[in-house]
C-alpha cells in the first residue's frame, strides 16, 4: 500500500460516500418529518438523473457555470418529483397504515423503473458532463477533480441545509414537526406544508445525488435506484434513524468501507462484508453510530 | 349465532381446497399448470411472511433469502448425497431455521427500520454468499441437475405433480401458520406488535416469542425453496434477491396482512397479473406498478384486512378480530363449546357489578392464587438509595422503600414529583442511575421487564398499554402465557399436555375477567372499551400472570367516584384473598386513603414523608408541597 494508491482510494470512498450520504440525507428527511419510508426514493435519483440527460445537450458548456447549473436543474427536478410523491402517495396514505406507502411506494418504484426502461431502453447511458474534466495533484498522488467536487458538493449541500434547518422558521417548523407532529400541529405549525417542502428538499438531494453518480461512473440506468436505495438506507441507519448528521457521516462511511474493503480484502466479497459488519454495528448500537438511545415514554 | 358463521367459514374453506384440487384435472393444460404451481409456491412463502410481517409487525426484508437457503442446502444434499425429497426439504428447512434463529438473537432488539435493515443484510449475505462462493455453489452458473421432488413411492414428475406437492405444503404452511397464531405464543406475538412495553410488562418474552416465529417462517419458507429447487431442477441465485423479497411484501400487503387468506390472495393476484398483462409487453410491469399504487390507495389495509375502503366497497364478514376468526381457532372455539359460565365464574363479578355492601367470605379462586412467598420476614421490595438522572434531570434522587409481603403501600405527590420514574424503574422498563432494587430475595436492578414480570412483579401503565388489535379476552390469554411453557412441536401438534393447559386457561381466563366483570365485552377489541373498562382490563391481564407484587400507575384515572370507589374495595379484597402487595401511584386522594397501609410522600425525586396515610397527610412537608407557602 502506497501513499499515492490510499490518497486515490480515500478520495474515491468519500465520493461514493458523499453519493450515498446526500442519498441518505434525503431519506432521513423525509422519513423522519412523514415517518414514511419511501421506497422510491432511488427512483427519483435515476429518473432525475435521466431527466438532467435528456436536458444537457441544451446547456452551455460554460465550465463550472454548467456543472452548478446541472446541479440546479437536478435540485428542481426532484423537488417537483417530490412534491408530487408527497402529493400523490403519501398524503393519501397519511392515516393508513405503515406498511400502505411502503407498498405504494414500491409499486411506484417497479412503475417508474420500467417506464423509463419502456422509454430509454434498459442498457447503460452515457453521462458525461463537460466540466470538471482532469486530474489534479493530493499530496503525491492525482486523482480526478471531478470526485473531490463530488465530495465537496456533498459537504456543502448538507451544510446549507443544516443551516436552513437551524436558522429558519421554515427550518425549525421542519424540526418541530420531525421531533412530535402532533405537537408541532398544535403549536400552530402548518406540518402539512412542512412534510412538503421535506419531501421537496429530501427529493432534491436525490436527484443531485443522481447526476452527481451519473457524472462519477459515466452512465445512468434504469435500475441504477435500487443500489441507492439500500445503501441510502444502510447509510441512515448507520446514522441513526432522523439523525441527519448521522446520515450525512453513515453516508460517507460506507463509502470509504466499500472503497477499503474492496481493495484490501476482496472486490468480489465486499458486499457480504459491509453487510455482516453493518449486523454485528447494529447488534452492538442499536441505535447507530451516532445516534443516541431515547428512553421511551411510558 | 357464532357456529353457524364457522360453519359458513368452514364450507368456505373446504370449498376453495376442493376447487384448488379439482381445477387442474378438469383443465389439462401444462401451461396452466405451470402457473398455479408458481401461484401456490408464491403462498407459501407469502404465508410464511406473513407470520413475521402481518402477526409480528416486523418489515422481513430478507426473507427471500431463507428460501434461498433452503433452496440450496435442499440442491446440494441431493447432489452429493442423492437424499430424496423429504430428506432434503427437511434439511433446507432445518438450515434455514437454523440460520434465522442464530442471526435472529442479536438483533431482535432492533426496532423498526433497524430490524429491517439488519433482515436486508441477510438476505443480501445469502445472495452474495451464493453468488460468490463458486466452489460450492458453482456462482452465477448455479447448480443444475437436480432431480425432481422424489417422495420415495411417488415422483412429480408433471407441473401437475408439483403443483399437487406445493399446494399441500401450502395447507401445512397455512395450518402451521394458523395453530402458531392462535396458541398464546401466537398471542404474545401480536401483543408485542400492538405494544412491545406493554407486552414486556406482564412477562411475555418478547424477544423469544419473534425469534420463534421468525425462525418457524425461515423454515417454512426453507421447504418452499426445496421444493422450488427440485421442481425446477435448478438453482441459480436469480429468485432470491432482495426483488422477491419485496414481491412478498407487496403479495402479502396487498391481500392484507395479518389475515389467514390475504397472502393467498395477494400472491395470486401479483403472480397472474403479469401473465394476464403479457399482451402489454414491455408495459406490464409500467401497469403492475400502477395497479400496485391503485390497490393500496383503495384499500391500505389490503383486499381481506379489516376497515372500509376508500369508495366503501365493504367487503363481507371483515368485522370479527383475526386470530380467532376463521377455522377452528381455539380462542373463540372454545367460546362457542364451553358453556357460558362454570362454577367458578359467580360471585366476585356479579358482587362487583351490583355493589352490595358486605364482603362475602367465599372460597378465594384456585386458579387466582400465587404461590405462597416464603414467610421469611423480609420485605418483598426492598429499593436502596435509587436515583435517576434523566439528560441532567435528577427525576428520582436517592430514593428507599420497602413493600412488605400483603401490604398496600400508596405512592402519591405533585406532578413531575418522580413517581412514574420510580415505577418505571422497579419494573426494569427504565434503568437507575444508581442504587439498588431487590425482589423476593433477588437483586433485579439490571433485570429485564419481562423477567421482572415473570418473578412476579407486574406493573400497569398511566397511559393505558392495551394490545389493541386483541380481543378483551386474548389480551387476557395473552398475559397468561407466562404461566405456560409452550413448546413449538407442542403448539403445532396440539400435543395432549397442550390442550390440557388450554383448558386450564381458559378456567383461569374466565376466572379473571369475571373479577370484574368483563365477561360481557370479553369479545371486544380491547381499544373499543370505555376508559374505565380499558383500566379494567389491564389489572386482570396482570393479575391472571399471579404476580406477588403489583404496581399500579394512576389505576383510577379517568374513573369516576362510584368506579373508584369499587376498585378501592376490588384491591383490597384481591389483596386479601390473594396476598398480593401492592404499590398504587394514585391522585385520587379518597382511593389511597381507603386503601393503604402506609403512604410514602415525594416531591422533586425524594421522600418527603412517610407513614400511616392519617398521619402523612398532617405531615407539614406534605400540605407544603401539595398547597405550596408554608402551612
Amino acid at each position: 500500500m502506497t501513499l499515492p494508491v490510499l490518497i486515490d482510494q480515500l478520495v474515491s470512498g468519500l465520493a461514493i460516500g458523499g453519493v450515498y450520504a446526500l442519498v441518505a440525507l434525503g431519506f432521513a428527511l423525509i422519513f423522519g418529518v412523514l415517518r414514511a419510508a419511501q421506497f422510491a426514493h432511488g427512483e427519483v435519483y435515476m429518473v432525475v438523473a435521466f431527466l438532467v440527460l435528456a436536458v444537457l445537450p441544451w446547456f452551455p458548456a460554460l465550465g463550472p457555470l454548467q456543472f452548478l447549473l446541472v446541479i440546479v436543474t437536478a435540485a428542481i427536478f426532484g423537488a417537483i418529483a417530490g412534491m408530487l410523491i408527497e402529493r400523490g402517495v403519501f398524503r393519501p396514505l397519511a392515516d393508513a397504515p405503515h406498511i400502505a406507502p411502503i407498498i405504494s411506494t414500491i409499486g411506484l418504484m417497479i412503475l417508474l423503473q420500467n417506464l423509463v426502461a419502456y422509454l430509454k431502453g434498459s442498457e447503460l447511458h452515457r453521462f458525461a458532463l463537460a466540466w470538471p474534466q482532469g486530474n489534479v495533484s493530493v499530496g503525491p498522488a492525482s486523482v480526478p477533480v471531478l470526485k473531490l467536487v463530488i465530495f465537496g458538493t456533498a459537504l456543502v449541500i448538507p451544510a446549507l441545509l443544516q443551516v436552513a434547518l437551524t436558522r429558519t422558521q421554515l427550518g425549525r417548523a421542519i424540526r418541530a414537526t420531525a421531533i412530535d407532529a402532533e405537537t408541532a400541529r398544535l403549536m400552530g405549525v402548518n406540518t402539512a406544508r412542512t412534510s412538503l417542502v421535506a419531501f421537496a428538499i429530501g427529493s432534491a438531494l436525490a436527484g443531485i445525488a443522481g447526476v452527481l453518480v451519473g457524472a462519477l461512473y459515466g452512465v445512468v440506468y434504469s435500475t441504477m435506484g435500487v443500489t441507492a436505495l439500500v445503501k441510502g438506507y444502510a447509510a441512515t441507519i448507520i446514522g441513526g434513524v432522523g439523525n441527519l448528521v448521522g446520515a450525512v457521516a453513515g453516508g460517507l462511511l460506507l463509502g470509504l468501507f466499500e472503497v477499503f474493503v474492496a481493495s484490501y480484502v476482496s472486490p468480489r466479497w465486499t458486499d457480504a462484508i459491509v453487510y455482516t459488519l453493518l449486523i454485528v454495528l447494529l447488534a452492538l448500537r442499536p441505535q447507530g453510530l451516532v445516534g443516541r438511545a431515547i428512553p421511551e415514554k411510558l | 349465532m357464532r357456529s353457524g358463521i364457522f360453519r359458513t367459514q368452514h364450507a368456505l374453506t373446504a370449498a376453495v381446497i376442493a376447487a384448488a384440487v379439482i381445477a387442474p384435472l378438469v383443465i389439462a393444460d401444462a401451461y396452466i399448470h405451470r402457473l398455479m404451481a408458481t401461484v401456490v409456491l408464491a403462498a407459501v412463502l407469502a404465508v410464511s411472511m406473513n407470520l413475521v410481517l402481518g402477526y409480528g409487525g416486523l418489515l422481513a426484508l430478507g426473507h427471500a433469502g431463507f428460501y434461498g437457503i433452503g433452496a440450496y442446502t435442499a440442491a446440494l444434499v441431493s447432489l452429493h448425497l442423492g437424499a430424496p425429497f423429504p430428506v432434503t426439504a427437511l434439511a433446507g428447512a432445518a438450515t434455514a431455521a437454523l440460520v434465522a434463529w442464530l442471526v435472529a438473537r442479536p438483533i431482535l432488539h432492533l426496532r423498526g427500520h433497524y430490524f429491517a435493515m439488519a433482515m436486508l443484510a441477510i438476505g443480501e449475505i445469502v445472495v452474495q454468499v451464493a453468488y460468490n462462493w463458486d466452489s460450492v455453489t458453482r456462482g452465477a452458473s448455479g447448480l443444475p441437475g437436480i432431480s425432481q421432488p422424489d417422495l420415495i413411492v411417488w415422483t412429480a414428475v408433471t407441473h401437475r405433480d408439483n403443483y399437487y406437492l406445493a399446494l399441500v405444503l401450502l395447507l401445512l404452511a397455512m395450518l402451521a401458520v394458523r395453530r402458531f397464531v392462535a396458541s398464546p405464543l401466537g398471542l404474545g406475538l401480536i401483543a408485542a406488535r400492538d405494544d412491545d412495553q406493554g407486552a414486556a410488562s406482564v412477562g411475555i418474552g418478547v424477544a423469544q416469542t419473534r425469534t420463534l416465529a421468525l425462525a418457524l417462517a425461515a423454515g417454512i419458507a426453507g421447504v418452499a425453496g426445496a421444493l422450488y429447487a427440485h421442481y425446477i431442477t435448478f438453482v441459480s441465485v436469480e429468485p432470491f434477491q432482495l426483488e422477491q423479497t419485496i414481491a412478498l411484501l407487496a403479495m402479502v400487503a396487498v391481500g392484507g396482512m395479518g389475515t389467514t387468506w390475504g397472502p393467498v390472495v395477494g400472491a395470486a393476484l401479483l403472480t397472474l397479473l403479469p401473465e394476464v398483462l403479457r399482451d402489454f409487453a414491455e408495459l406490464r410491469m409500467v401497469i403492475y406498478g400502477a395497479l400496485l399504487m391503485l390497490v393500496v390507495w383503495l384499500r391500505p389495509q389490503g383486499l381481506l384486512g379489516r376497515g372500509p375502503s376508500r369508495w366503501g366497497l365493504k367487503l363481507p364478514g371483515r368485522t370479527r378480530p383475526d386470530p380467532s376468526a376463521a377455522s377452528g381457532a381455539p380462542a373463540l372455539a372454545s367460546v362457542v363449546a364451553a358453556p357460558a359460565s362454570g362454577p367458578v365464574l359467580d360471585g366476585v363479578a356479579v358482587e362487583f357489578r351490583t355493589a352490595t355492601g358486605a364482603a362475602p367470605a367465599r372460597t378465594a379462586p384456585t386458579v387466582l392464587t400465587a404461590p405462597e412467598p416464603a414467610p421469611t420476614g423480609e420485605p418483598l421490595l426492598r429499593v436502596e438509595h435509587l436515583s435517576k438522572d434523566f439528560a441532567g434531570l435528577r427525576a428520582v434522587s436517592d430514593v428507599s422503600l420497602e413493600v412488605a409481603p400483603g401490604e398496600i403501600v400508596g405512592l402519591i405527590g405533585p406532578n413531575g414529583a418522580g413517581k412514574s420514574t420510580i415505577i418505571n424503574l422497579i419494573s426494569g422498563a427504565h434503568r437507575p442511575t444508581s442504587g439498588r432494587i431487590w425482589f423476593n430475595g433477588q437483586d433485579i436492578t439490571h433485570s429485564e421487564t419481562s423477567r421482572v414480570a415473570r418473578a412476579g412483579l407486574v406493573r400497569t401503565f398511566q397511559h393505558i398499554r392495551l394490545f389493541r388489535s386483541l380481543t378483551v379476552r386474548q389480551n387476557v390469554e395473552a398475559a397468561y402465557q407466562v404461566r405456560l411453557w409452550l413448546s413449538l412441536l407442542s403448539v403445532m401438534t396440539r400435543s395432549r399436555r397442550y390442550r390440557e393447559a388450554m383448558d386450564e386457561m381458559r378456567v383461569a381466563v374466565d376466572e379473571a375477567l369475571a373479577l370484574f366483570g368483563l365477561e360481557g365485552v370479553q369479545h371486544q377489541l380491547a381499544g373499543t372499551l370505555s376508559y374505565g373498562d380499558q383500566r379494567r382490563v389491564e389489572i386482570v391481564r396482570a393479575l391472571v400472570t399471579q404476580p406477588r407484587l403489583l404496581l399500579l400507575d394512576e389505576p383510577a384515572a379517568g374513573m369516576n367516584e362510584a368506579e373508584s370507589a369499587e376498585l378501592a374495595r376490588f384491591l383490597q379484597e384481591i389483596r386479601q384473598r390473594h396476598g398480593l402487595s401492592i404499590i398504587l401511584v394514585e391522585h385520587h386522594l379518597d382511593v389511597v386513603m381507603e386503601v393503604c397501609d402506609r403512604l410514602i410522600v415525594l416531591d422533586h425525586g425524594t421522600v418527603i414523608a412517610s407513614g400511616r396515610p392519617d398521619e402523612v397527610v398532617r405531615h407539614p412537608e406534605v400540605l407544603r408541597a401539595y398547597l405550596g407557602g408554608s402551612a
